[in-house]
């Protein structure tokens, strides 16, 4: 029902060149009234279509087809995906979840997910306060480098953990 | 809501034919404990070990730390809706096998989480090796899924716990305690002229091993609310929390919450404790927002004066504690927090991964990157080749004499932020 | 045997006040000042071979030179600890012992240590450079300064691990250390929340870092109605310093009337800032205070009036308290005289 009202206001709108709100339509049948679907141009956030960003496959694998979810894969380290996150939110993309998820330390585990919205507005200070405070505690921790050897048990342990982390914050919604 | 807590204090563990509680022993039949375990089919084995301080013992990797308790009068029973049904806890008596813990290690994922050392360097760091344990080193049956392990590993531990208080149900304890907390309606007529204060006592929340439940309820579904103190004195909080070993809260720490215990010693002396409220640490920005403000609205609506604020975690938690003691403080309201920091190995970065100008007043757990060296000792239950991945561990931080060299993240509860510990730093 | 040397001022060495603060560094054998109290204190582990004795006024006005000369003095004597101070409050010889401590530390590469009050510009300045133990704000407090200082002193000197600040009694350096309290945090933070309540002095366990962000007052609607006043940190006074501001540290500010001064000249005003070279500030105090473009801009009406009293303090090694209290005073000044907007103006 949504979509095909939407559908029909869109084409009025279009046909009108007008910004404002359709009050009423009738359709054929059925007599509906649909309130005040306000400035239907306007880009607005639609709940449910953010963007996460991640370097872990598992992630990718699990949402790619999500039609809820975009995904930006990157075929990079913890701090590839953070700077790309910045580099999104000076974009004007608003910061959804909290970039040091986990108690893991960015110098223990190499894969992190983060989920950003859909739409971009203009910038979030609060966003950009967190994620730069997140990549100050990235060069922090990796000051000291950590030689860790990882064998392939250890590594799908932290994609496990940073997916179930990431689906914990998505099946809330 | 009155409880008291009878405690009978254990200075000694040993297995023996029958298990009970004489003359401040705690005798154990291991086959008994064996059986128990093993009732859970996702088990392929167990081993049940002693540890005791001063034995030349380390643990590890471990899970989970949990007290035995009982509640002898009273509604309800100890781990409300995780073991026993949810019916309200908080009342009547209580005994605790004070002295005396389980101790759950296991390989549930591949970084490993947790070191107790019974002597040595490393037993100075944590609370659990002055304590008598029972260590349960549990087999999970091929293919277990890493979630079902970490679940029946968690109720493993509890179900003992359990099973050890109930040696105690009959036994006259050595000293008692009386806590009590009035209502709101109460309160203001006995206390007229104490300051109200509160403790926001803030739960990791974020998913595997990384969870804490609230009479069974995940706290990461749940609302900021309300708890009276005695609650959770018969383990109305439990956690499923592993990561990372020195500031996770074990269920040990949660039922034995200092924070609660030094409050009540003031209480209707310098302040009216009015109560616990409890709130969570989402991942989710839009969550903490919206924790953080029924903190602060909760904090309002029961007309405190002050509140201390416990968080738990490293890195995102440092944002809901700084957004509970802005939004609390705003209120007019004077807050303490209690974190831990992560300085640097050599103590001169930024601690904390947020900050805020009206966090003034600050008590710390101490430097969670300071490293140390923990002595090779004679015996170690669990796992050791997993030193390496420990957090706070390196490539080389398991010596061949057996020695480790880590950062005090690894061992359990060495920075804990409820203020357990005395560590602190300047 | 360790063998210390000692820094001074002219107070202290018993040479004079204020009055003697121009004296240029000397050496003297004989112990003097605290000196006396610190040797005692060392008893044989110690002994204080040199003693620098510098007036802070020398010393702040003429900091490369003085760095120079006493770094000679103090080689001559090879000594394996330095210390300077304790002092207290008082913001140029604070500043002149920890910059010299820094020096010595950094040219002669052994152990330095300085002590004074917490709110001393010098601590600011240098608690990340050198260790400086905390110490009351005067001169009472010199049994307790030496109680700490001597060893800590000793300690440093031996090489030994220098604990974290709350046990050492050093104003905290940013390095954070552990150590274990002797009551539980959870405890220490009930009794600091009940001093919080009480309105009792509490202090924390980790400082916040310093944002000290001041918001921006709204802009002003029209700049060719505004009355404006200029005030400065830069030291402009009128010719002679009639009023004594002293080159740094300053403990006052000043206030003068320009009412129909068109233009800041040589021979009328001068700077008394001891932080900038003063030669082009004395040739023409506008370059500092800017009363001849303003004058300009009244007469073309691109601003409404230039207040007749401007304000001026000297910013240099001045302690931020200071500094916002004489702020206080004098803008209720201003908002009395109806100003709508200051150029503030520092070096």
């Amino acid at each position: 029902m949504k979509e095909s009202l939407r559908s029909i206001t869109e084409q009025k709108a279009f046909a009108f060149c007008s910004f404002f709100s359709l009050n009423l339509i009738f359709l054929l049948n059925l007599s509906i009234i649909v309130i005040c679907y306000k400035n239907l141009l306007k880009k607005s956030k639609r709940k449910g279509f953010d963007m996460i960003i991640t370097n872990n496959d598992w992630v990718y694998e699990k949402y790619k087809n999500c039609s809820n979810h975009n995904m930006f894969f990157i075929e990079g380290s913890y701090k590839d995906v953070l700077i790309k996150t910045r580099d999104k939110i000076h974009e004007g993309y608003e910061l959804l979840t909290h970039p040091l998820s986990s108690s893991l330390k960015p110098n223990e585990t190499p894969f992190k997910s983060i989920i950003i919205s859909e739409n971009k507005d203009k910038l979030n200070m609060d966003s950009l306060i967190i994620i730069e405070n997140s990549i100050m505690s990235w060069e922090k921790f990796n000051n000291e480098k950590l030689k860790l050897n990882f064998t392939k048990q250890i590594i799908e342990d932290f994609k496990l953990i940073d997916l179930t982390v990431l689906e914990s914050a998505l099946n809330k919604k | 809501m009155k409880l008291e807590l009878g405690y009978i204090y254990i200075k000694d563990i040993q297995f023996a034919e029958k298990s009970k509680v004489e003359n401040g022993t705690l005798y154990v039949n291991k086959e008994e404990i064996k059986a128990l375990v093993m009732e859970d089919q996702n088990f392929k084995s167990v081993e049940v070990e002693l540890a005791k301080p001063g034995d030349s013992t380390r643990i590890m990797p471990v899970k989970d730390v949990i007290e035995p308790r009982v509640k002898v009068e009273g509604p309800g029973g100890i781990f409300p809706g995780m073991v026993s049904k949810v019916q309200t806890v908080g009342s009547g008596k209580t005994h605790v096998l004070k002295g005396a813990a389980v101790i759950t290690t296991g390989k549930i994922v591949g970084f490993q989480e947790g070191i107790i050392d019974m002597t040595g360097t490393g037993a100075e760091y944590t609370p659990f090796s002055k304590l008598n344990n029972l260590v349960l080193v549990c087999q999970p049956v091929e293919g277990l899924k890493q979630h079902e392990h970490e679940k029946a590993l968690r109720f493993a531990g509890y179900k003992i716990a359990i099973h050890l208080g109930e040696l105690a149900r009959t036994l006259v304890p050595d000293e008692s305690e009386v806590f009590e907390t009035p209502t709101v309606k109460e309160g203001f007529k006995l206390y007229p002229e104490l300051p109200r204060v509160a403790y926001v006592l803030m739960l990791q929340s974020q998913g595997l091993m990384h969870d804490t439940y609230v009479y069974g309820v995940d706290a990461k579904q749940s609302l900021t609310t309300m708890l009276y103190p005695t609650e959770i004195m018969d383990g109305a909080i439990v956690s499923g929390n592993c990561v990372s070993a020195c500031d996770k809260n074990t269920t040990y720490h949660h039922i034995n919450n200092p924070v609660i215990h030094d409050l009540f010693s003031e209480h209707g002396k310098t302040l009216n404790f009015v109560g616990v409220i409890i709130t969570n640490e989402n991942v989710y920005l839009a969550d903490k927002e919206r924790s953080s403000d029924w903190s602060a609205k909760l904090a309002e609506f029961l007309g405190l004066d002050g509140v201390i604020i416990s968080q738990e975690g490293f890195g995102n938690p440092d944002t809901d504690l700084i957004m509970n003691c802005k939004k609390i403080e705003a209120k007019g309201i004077k807050t303490v927090i209690i974190t831990d920091e992560y300085a640097g190995r050599d103590g001169s970065s930024q601690s904390l991964a947020d900050a805020d100008v009206s966090a003034n007043a600050v008590v710390t757990g101490g430097n969670a990157n300071e490293v140390i060296n923990l002595p090779a000792l004679e015996k170690v239950i669990g796992y050791t080749s997993v030193a390496d991945i420990i957090a706070g561990g390196f490539s080389g931080s398991l010596h061949e004499d057996g020695s480790i060299t880590a950062e005090l993240q690894v061992i359990t509860g060495a920075t804990n932020e409820m203020g357990f510990n005395k560590l602190s730093a300047r | 045997m360790i063998k210390v040397v000692q820094y001074i001022n002219q107070f202290f060495a018993n040479v004079g006040g204020e009055e003697m603060a121009h004296i240029p560094a000397e050496v003297r054998t004989e112990i003097v000042g605290p000196g006396l109290a610190f040797q005692q204190a060392f008893k044989d582990e110690a002994k204080i071979v040199a003693t620098i004795v510098c007036g802070d006024s020398y010393f702040n006005e003429n900091l490369e030179e003085a760095k120079k000369t006493i770094l000679e003095m103090i080689k001559e004597y090879n000594p394996d600890l330095f210390i300077a101070g304790p002092a207290f409050n008082a913001g140029r010889y604070g500043v002149a012992c920890a910059t010299i401590a820094a020096e010595v530390k950094e040219q002669l590469n052994i152990p330095v240590l300085t002590g004074m009050y917490k709110e001393n510009p010098g601590a600011d300045m240098f608690k990340n450079k050198v260790y400086i133990v905390s110490t009351k704000n005067s001169a009472v407090g010199m049994k307790d300064a030496v109680k700490k200082m001597a060893p800590l002193a000793l300690k440093l000197a031996k090489g030994e691990k220098i604990l974290s600040s709350a046990e050492e009694g050093y104003l905290p350096n940013g390095i954070r250390v552990n150590f274990f309290e002797k009551e539980r945090g959870s405890k220490r933070a009930v009794n600091m929340l009940l001093s919080k309540l009480q309105d009792k002095e509490f202090e924390t366990e980790f400082p916040m870092p310093d944002f000290d962000r001041v918001e921006p007052n709204k802009a002003v609607k029209d700049i060719t109605k505004a009355k404006i006043a200029l005030v400065t940190s830069g030291g402009i006074v009128p010719k002679g310093n009639p009023d004594h501001i002293e080159s740094s540290s300053a403990s006052k500010f000043g206030k003068y009337d320009i009412d129909g001064v068109m233009d800041l000249t040589e021979e009328t005003y001068e700077t008394a800032h001891g932080g900038y070279d003063p030669v082009y500030a004395n040739l023409d105090a506008d370059r500092v205070l800017p009363v001849d473009i303003l004058r300009e801009f009244e007469q073309q009406g691109k601003i409404g009036s230039l207040h007749r009293y401007f304000y001026t303090t000297v910013g240099n090694g001045t302690a931020v308290k200071s500094s916002k209290a004489f702020a206080a005073e004098f803008s209720k000044e201003l908002k009395q005289d109806g100003i709508d907007a200051v150029i503030l103006t520092s070096t």
